[in-house]
């Protein structure tokens, strides 16, 4: 019968055994749910505000868009739109 | 009228059962029951079937309330995202929050090019079949001779010189209409995708708003694809009006095909997001405000236009469906938020419980489909609303209640009237959609293609508007939340072929119930504990039949047009029982090149 991967049945290219992966204990089952109690996820209350770029009146900056030299970007006169890249 | 009356003494009839069974849905799940008088041609009786048990409200509870609108995403592989749309409102409603207007926007952008896909697809791709100059070939040939030298009263709009002209347009594969509404479904898919990321289970979709990225590249990439289809959906209006005018012309009493009582619901659909902030207690006003007016029409009066009383009156009824009563079951809402009373038979208290057993058309349940209807408390009657496919209903009601106005749309109390502005080919020009005489199977064709104008017309507005808020700057298109404990939530909404609700309740920051509510429940519903024959059966009994072929080749189009008239999504098979024991078998596998058949 062949190995499985785990009882390290598999080879490399170069002809070496692989090594098993090694993982952590099972903490689910695989069919629970996603969602967690106490995990925070990206709909709880406060991300909006942790969000780099989005400004606490709705409007945006670049900074959302990018994160290497996003002041850039922003709009030439702060009276204007600013209009972020995607 | 004068057909209706022409009937023969039941004794003297010999009635032939006719059954086309699955119908629709490419798994397959209605099928169409007869019993077909041939020497008075005439339906005499019909019953609706469905062999498919979904149980999405059985493998729902338990689950996070976070998930509902991906998983009911895929109750559907055409309209989904309707229900990822619908899944949202409630949940905002349970949540507590509200999605910001430029995320609004874009759901609402996403919803029209929804519309406008699939109404095209299924009128100019599969409807029409039904209309093309190989079908009335093998159905009606005097009609088609008739059509071949009646000139097309609109030919300088579409192009088409005559009738027959358009049936050949028609032809599956081959016609030039059926090939461009294949090209023009790419197109309003695209736009769609820009929106809501995917079609049909859109990625960008979440409670309290939209993931879409909001730029004016976004929205100028969609409005082009939209100037596009405005050039197709010109042409489209008048082709439609000919060939329907035609049918009443050539064939006296054609409008009884498929005819019933006016009992239209409508759930509404593009919220407005000036007014819309999902809380129950403001439902009415949210509702009123959207931009295709909810509301129940009950021969040809506008019942009422409140959300609340069109949700207190939604009942789940048994009588011909495989389900065990849930008359003894918990009971999840007493009263609304607004302390009305809330029944037991209400989706917010529904208990799925699944009785399969042997199909018995005769005396007993025959269907997997409830019965759902809506209680009319000033007459005590449980109405068995139809949504006539969708846009029959959506204009109807939204032109008796008078509400919508952007510019682009006017709803006028008797018609609606829809502006579209120039495009590449095509000048600006001006539709009127005015109430029909009747609810049957023509005008609920002919209004699906004004409503792909109504929608890309809403779309026009909504592009402008959501531009004008890129351009202020304000680009805010989601808003965070918790998932509380406890809650309850209800979205209302229209699916591409009609009525659409989510019910949903709360318990311990899981789901404890939740009922969708598609249009297909109400239109294909089996008779109910009441004796009330759901809207399929009800059209196709007693009408009247056209088709010139006898029981030997009968084909069965009048019975065809009609059920496919309430759009009951993607026609794939057909196999037909004749009921002295011979059996034919007509499976229809669309091929380039073969002939129309099935």
């Amino acid at each position: 019968m062949m190995k499985t991967k785990a009882e390290g049945g598999t080879k490399t290219r170069k002809g070496k055994a692989a090594e098993p992966i090694r993982t952590g204990r099972a903490m689910i089952r695989p069919d629970a749910t996603a969602h967690l109690k106490g995990v925070r996820e990206g709909n709880t209350k406060g991300h909006y505000a942790h969000q780099k770029g989005h400004l606490p009146d709705g409007r945006s900056t670049a900074a959302r868009s990018t994160g290497i030299n996003p002041r850039a970007h922003d709009a030439i006169d702060p009276r204007m739109p600013n209009l972020s890249p995607a | 009228m004068a057909i209706r009356s022409q009937k023969a003494p039941e004794d003297q009839r010999t009635l032939v059962d006719m059954s086309w069974d699955p119908i629709t849905r490419i798994i397959g799940n209605l099928g169409i029951y007869t019993k077909i008088d041939f020497s008075n041609k005439e339906v005499v009786e019909c019953k609706s079937t469905s062999s498919l048990f979904r149980g999405y409200s059985v493998f729902m509870r338990g689950k996070d309330p976070r998930d509902s609108h991906f998983i009911t995403s895929r109750i559907c592989g055409i309209c989904g995202d309707n229900h990822a749309t619908c899944s949202v409102y409630a949940q905002n409603m349970a949540y507590g929050i509200k999605t910001p207007p430029l995320g609004e926007m874009i759901v609402n952008l996403g919803e029209a090019a929804e519309y406008m896909f699939d109404h095209t697809i299924f009128q100019d791709n599969l409807v029409f079949v039904d209309f093309c100059e190989q079908m009335v070939k093998e159905t009606n040939p005097s009609l088609l001779r008739r059509a071949e030298t009646t000139e097309a009263p609109r030919g300088h709009i579409h192009g088409y010189r005559t009738i027959a002209d358009i049936m050949r347009a028609f032809n599956p594969f081959t016609g030039a209409a059926y090939r461009e509404a294949l090209q023009m479904s790419r197109l309003t898919r695209e736009m769609f995708c820009l929106m809501e990321g995917r079609h049909v289970h859109p990625s960008t979709l979440y409670p309290g708003g939209v993931g879409t990225v909001a730029t004016p590249q976004v929205f100028t990439d969609y409005l082009v694809r939209l100037l596009r289809a405005l050039d197709f959906i010109k042409k489209a209006v008048p082709m439609n009006d000919d060939i329907f005018d035609f049918f009443y012309e050539a064939m006296p009493g054609y409008e009884e095909v498929g005819r019933r009582r006016v009992m239209l619901g409508c759930w509404g659909a593009f919220q407005d997001p000036d007014v819309v902030d999902y809380d129950y207690r403001t439902m009415n006003d949210w509702g009123r405000s959207m931009f295709v007016t909810p509301g129940i029409v009950l021969d040809g009066q506008l019942l009422t236009t409140n959300l609340v009383d069109i949700n207190l009156g939604i009942r789940i009824l048994l009588g011909s469906s495989y389900y065990d009563d849930w008359e003894g079951e918990e009971t999840f809402v007493t009263h609304d938020p607004l302390g009305n009373p809330v029944d037991q038979r209400h989706p917010w208290n529904q208990t799925t419980l699944p009785r399969p057993q042997k199909r018995d058309l005769e005396n007993g349940n025959y269907s997997w489909v409830m019965s759902p209807r809506w209680y009319d408390s000033r007459s005590g009657d449980y109405l068995a609303l139809d949504t006539g496919g969708g846009p029959i209903a959506r204009l109807w009601t939204t032109a008796l209640a008078g509400l919508v106005d952007t510019g682009t749309v006017k709803a006028t109390g008797h018609s609606v009237q829809i502006n579209l502005p120039k495009s590449a080919a095509m000048p600006e020009m001006q539709f009127e959609w005015k109430i029909p005489q009747w609810s049957n199977t023509i005008e609920r064709d002919r209004a699906r293609v004004y409503f792909i104008a109504y929608a890309a017309a809403m779309a026009v507005h909504f592009v402008e508007q959501a531009l004008g808020e890129v351009r202020a700057g304000r680009t805010k298109v989601f808003t965070d939340f918790d998932v509380p404990e406890d809650g309850v939530g209800c979205g209302f909404h229209e699916a591409v072929r009609g009525v659409l609700s989510h019910h949903m309740v709360i318990r311990d920051g899981k789901i404890a119930n939740y009922h969708p509510y598609p249009p297909t429940p109400w239109n294909a519903s089996p008779r109910d504990i009441y004796g009330t024959p759901g809207p399929y059966e009800d059209a196709v009994q007693g009408m009247h039949i056209f088709e010139e072929n006898g029981p030997e080749n009968f084909k069965g189009i009048d019975i065809m047009r009609t059920v496919r008239s309430f759009d009951p999504c993607l026609p794939c098979g057909v196999h037909m029982y004749l009921g002295d024991g011979q059996v034919i078998r007509k499976v229809h596998s669309p091929t380039l090149g073969t002939s129309v058949s099935g």
